[in-house]
């Protein structure tokens, strides 16, 4: 099984700009999105551990995703050290969190991956920032905009922050947030609609992944 | 230390204004505290945003040594060392826009006051359970005045300091303090791009005085 360094899986976030965050408790559907995303040109990629099964499908994922030597597989919405070890064990190449717990930073260097914690306010994101935090995943992102962004980055330079959530698929929208200073973008169901899960319309995801990717660039330009 | 904690709130209440500025150029970051001193200022933030910022402010301190009544703090320090060489240096308060509490032990055996940046409910709570008699709203303008009136009924005698995005003009202003501000701090609109740029002091001045005129008529 690939690993990857902390310092290249943070490369490849800050060169695409965008990685898709998903859930789906069956394996197809699941295998089937990340084929359309990485055909779409996503080359890293987060699922998320929100459901019952969530473990057995990642897993299974990650077999699947062996067929691309340059897939990097996070995996996403972890809350305490246990579970951290657990997908660290399974192969994860990094860790995602919706909140900032100091014993999943321990756990991550532990095991030499990156840690992403989710923070909201500045106090959260400079705690993290010395437990180790590389990158920063900002949460919700919608709900603190762009504007927090660009006033916390002048107080705490080099930071690199990621917003998820209610990021859209739009120029409008990405460009405000590239526009504010963020690295990289995580976009879930604006990307991978309800919609296109339910007719399974796997080349309208991959086409959707690809805009979103050109549009990035064009901004990042 | 020159001043007092309560020396320094009641300065803060009173003027209801904390200019705050950085500049790597001792020079102009002296002008701009002379013509602000001129312009009726006794309060003022330096912020600690440079590589130079710590001998830009020890120059700052120097000149203050004229202005007996001038109370110079520094801004965006962000741990406890960096808080302990200010105060040795001789910084009359210390500002930071997160709540980290080690920043709270070396100011309290300092006896110095420490205004701590929050963002939520739980961070005030905490920083008041440690001691802080201002606390920094931050980054204020994302939160807003309705922030700061819906918690006010909840903590009582909480003093906000208000910055980030607070604007020079009576509605900005008498939102914020209609909300329960105790003061606002205020940078980049203040001390424009434009005025540094021109190093126009006499329009600072006047800037200067014409905000904390706004800040004392919207108050009455």
């Amino acid at each position: 099984m690939a690993t990857y360094s902390s310092d290249a899986i943070q490369q490849a976030m800050r060169s695409s700009g965008m990685i898709p965050v998903f859930y789906h408790p069956d394996v197809d559907t699941a295998k089937a999105v990340l084929d359309a995303c990485y055909k779409g040109g996503v080359r890293v990629f987060e699922f998320t551990n929100r459901g019952e099964n969530a473990f057995e499908v990642f897993v299974q994922l990650l077999k699947h995703a062996e067929q691309y030597p340059d897939l990097m597989m996070g995996i996403g919405t972890i809350m305490n050290g246990e579970v951290t070890q657990k997908f660290c064990d399974a192969g994860a190449h990094f860790i995602v969190s919706p909140i900032l717990k100091s014993e999943m930073a321990t756990v991550c260097h532990k095991n030499n991956k990156l840690w992403i914690p989710g923070c909201a306010t500045l106090t959260e994101i400079v705690t993290a920032k010395d437990l180790g935090a590389k990158v920063i995943k900002i949460f919700p992102g919608s709900v603190l905009g762009p504007g927090f962004v660009s006033s916390i980055m002048p107080v705490v330079p080099g930071l690199q922050l990621m917003p998820t959530g209610g990021v859209e698929p739009t120029e409008a929208n990405l460009s405000a947030w590239f526009k504010a200073g963020v690295v990289c973008v995580g976009m879930g169901s604006q990307l991978i609609s309800k919609e296109i899960i339910e007719t399974k319309n796997w080349a309208k995801l991959e086409q959707g992944v690809k805009d979103a990717l050109a549009i990035i660039k064009a901004i990042k330009k | 230390m020159r001043f007092t904690k309560q020396q320094i709130v009641s300065g803060m209440k009173r003027a209801g204004v904390v200019p705050l500025f950085t500049h790597d150029n001792a020079d102009d970051a002296q002008q701009v505290l002379e013509a602000s001193y001129r312009g009726g200022i006794r309060i003022f933030e330096f912020t600690n945003r440079r590589e130079n910022s710590f001998e830009v402010f020890s120059h700052l301190l120097t000149v203050a040594k004229k202005y007996p009544d001038l109370m110079l703090g520094i801004g965006t320090i962000m741990d406890g060392a960096t808080t302990k060489k200010f105060l040795d240096a001789g910084a009359d308060f210390i500002i930071s826009p997160i709540i980290k509490l080690e920043m709270a032990e070396v100011c309290n055996k300092y006896e110095a006051l420490w205004i701590p940046g929050c963002a939520t409910l739980t961070e005030i709570v905490t920083a008041k359970d440690h001691g802080a008699e201002i606390i920094k709203l931050f980054p204020a303008s994302l939160l807003g005045p309705g922030f700061v009136s819906s918690i006010m009924p909840v903590v009582p005698g909480l003093q906000l300091m208000i910055t980030g995005g607070v604007e020079p003009n009576e509605k900005n202003l008498t939102q914020w303090f209609k909300a329960g501000a105790t003061c606002v701090g205020m940078g980049s609109q203040l001390f424009t791009k434009e005025i540094l740029m021109q190093k126009n002091w006499t329009l600072l001045q006047q800037t200067v005085t014409e905000c904390l005129d706004i800040a004392t008529r919207v108050r009455k």
